[in-house]
């Protein structure tokens, strides 16, 4: 898979690096089973501090996308990710945000579904 | 005294020409350890800045020849003062690429827009796996040289009781014993502990040199292919010279218990070999890094060594929030370490340490040449 980080973006990288890796198993860039580099390779890579990769993992691990096995290996986990309310609630609100930001941008209804449907067309499969 | 002055020629030229044209194989944007745009090079400014170090370079490079050369022929020179002028040449060199160094630090800040950084950094992970697992697979392959060391040793041990109590401890470019120490433990021992030393500081080195970053955009082809076959060739190099330089000291250790010369092949090749992979390295620089890194150079990446802050003289890197331990020089080719990192500073102090006691003891024993 391939990651692109921006440096001079307001988002954090821990952050960008968490939502890169979320893209890219739904494209299926990376699949089920398939294991993340390890941290300190990932952060001396990119140069930045281990503590950010841990970060970032540690998202992923939390929102259910990846497991630590014994061996400290970062998998992908099986699909579907196994949500508990607290992380469907965040989802909703997410959507509602989005939902609103596109509406007063003047989007309409449909151009928002259709948005939502390339994007899902993208996901189809994996 | 004509064997003095070609080695003395020899050595003053190599360093001459490692040093000033260093800037020709420094990393793209990189002028005199000073992050410009890579068509400064190029500009009257660079070119005047280029030209006025190199006269004085080469000015410093006569006085000390000739300098050299009188004591010589009148058999005054000896070894201390050979190293003494090889220190003084050095410290000259640098000094001068200081003052190169600060003239375009001044001139950057006259530029309207000082920086064009990249601020983006693409990563591909299987690329990076791959390193992963070559680095590993080259770095297992030390295990040879290692099992060498350990015969090596097993050997000097099963003989140490038959060994005279005058032994040879080292041996001229003709392969005759030319100095010799009273029989210890130590003096047998350090063949077995040179060979660890070199083979365990090029298993590591080439290790090392898989895991530092590169600036080619990881999203080019080009940039991949050519990266790993550059770094395949520097593993491969460092590992034949590794088993070369084992392989030396096993002969050194059979002329040690036997009491013969070295083999005169032997020893031409040991001095002759690490000249011919300096040489395979720089081939592969430029016929596969180098294109490598031109082939994405207009969308380089962003790397934290961009940043001139870290950098003190463009020469010694320090960046605490960095975890990797070498970086890319910014003069020359090659890696520096970052001494922002635990492990870099204690290397750098042990370095330190040890360069000062070599340089200390070989000035102090001085002999004539």
């Amino acid at each position: 898979m391939q990651i692109e980080l921006n440096f001079a973006s307001d988002k954090a990288i821990y952050t960008q690096l968490y939502e890169a890796i979320i893209l890219a198993i739904a494209k299926g860039e990376i699949h089920v089973g398939d294991a993340l580099p390890p941290v300190r390779t990932l952060a001396e890579e990119i140069g930045i501090n281990l503590h950010t990769v841990n970060k970032a993992y540690g998202l992923l691990k939390d929102a259910g996308y990846v497991t630590m096995d014994r061996r400290k290996d970062t998998t992908v986990s099986a699909l579907p990710v196994a949500s508990n309310t607290m992380q469907l609630s965040t989802l909703q609100s997410d959507l509602e945000l989005l939902a609103a930001k596109s509406h007063l941008m003047g989007f309409s209804e449909e151009d928002f579904l259709s948005y939502c449907s390339n994007y899902f067309k993208q996901f189809k499969g994996v | 005294m004509n064997m003095t002055l070609w080695i003395t020629l020899f050595t003053y030229v190599l360093i001459y020409i490692t040093f000033t044209y260093s800037q020709k194989l420094s990393p793209l944007h990189c002028y005199f350890g000073v992050y410009m745009p890579d068509t400064f090079a190029k500009s009257s400014e660079g070119k005047s800045i280029f030209k006025s170090f190199l006269i004085h370079s080469t000015f410093a490079f006569f006085v000390t020849l000739t300098i050299s050369c009188i004591l010589i022929f009148t058999n005054h020179f000896t070894s201390g003062l050979l190293i003494l002028f090889i220190l003084v040449q050095l410290i000259l060199y640098f000094a001068f690429y200081i003052v190169a160094h600060k003239k375009v630090r001044t001139f950057k800040m006259t530029l309207s827009s000082p920086q064009n950084i990249s601020a983006k950094f693409v990563i591909d992970t299987d690329f990076v796996a791959q390193k992963i697992h070559l680095r590993n697979r080259y770095f297992y392959l030390y295990l040879v040289p290692l099992m060498i060391n350990i015969l090596t040793g097993i050997y000097l041990f099963d003989n140490y009781k038959h060994l005279p109590e005058l032994i040879p401890t080292h041996w001229n470019y003709l392969g005759q014993a030319d100095h010799w120490s009273t029989k210890s433990i130590w003096s047998v021992a350090s063949i077995v502990l040179f060979q660890l030393l070199f083979t365990v500081l090029m298993a590591f080195c080439s290790r090392s040199q898989w895991n530092a970053r590169s600036k080619g955009n990881q999203n080019s082809e080009a940039f991949k292919n050519g990266h790993l076959k550059y770094l395949k060739v520097v593993s491969l190099s460092f590992y034949i010279l590794t088993l070369f330089f084992v392989s030396f000291m096993v002969f050194n250790a059979y002329a040690l218990v036997t009491g013969t010369n070295l083999n005169v092949f032997v020893t031409l090749l040991m001095s002759v070999f690490p000249f011919a992979c300096i040489i395979w390295l720089l081939y592969a620089y430029f016929k596969y890094e180098r294109p490598s890194l031109h082939a994405t150079k207009d969308s380089t990446q962003y790397l934290p060594e961009d940043n001139d802050q870290y950098w003190l003289l463009g020469s010694l890197y320090h960046n605490p929030n960095d975890p990797a331990l070498f970086v890319e020089k910014r003069y020359g080719l090659g890696w520096t370490m970052n001494i922002g990192t635990p492990l870099g500073k204690l290397i750098a102090i042990i370095t330190l340490i040890v360069l000062i006691i070599t340089l200390g003891t070989a000035i102090f024993t001085s002999v004539p040449l």
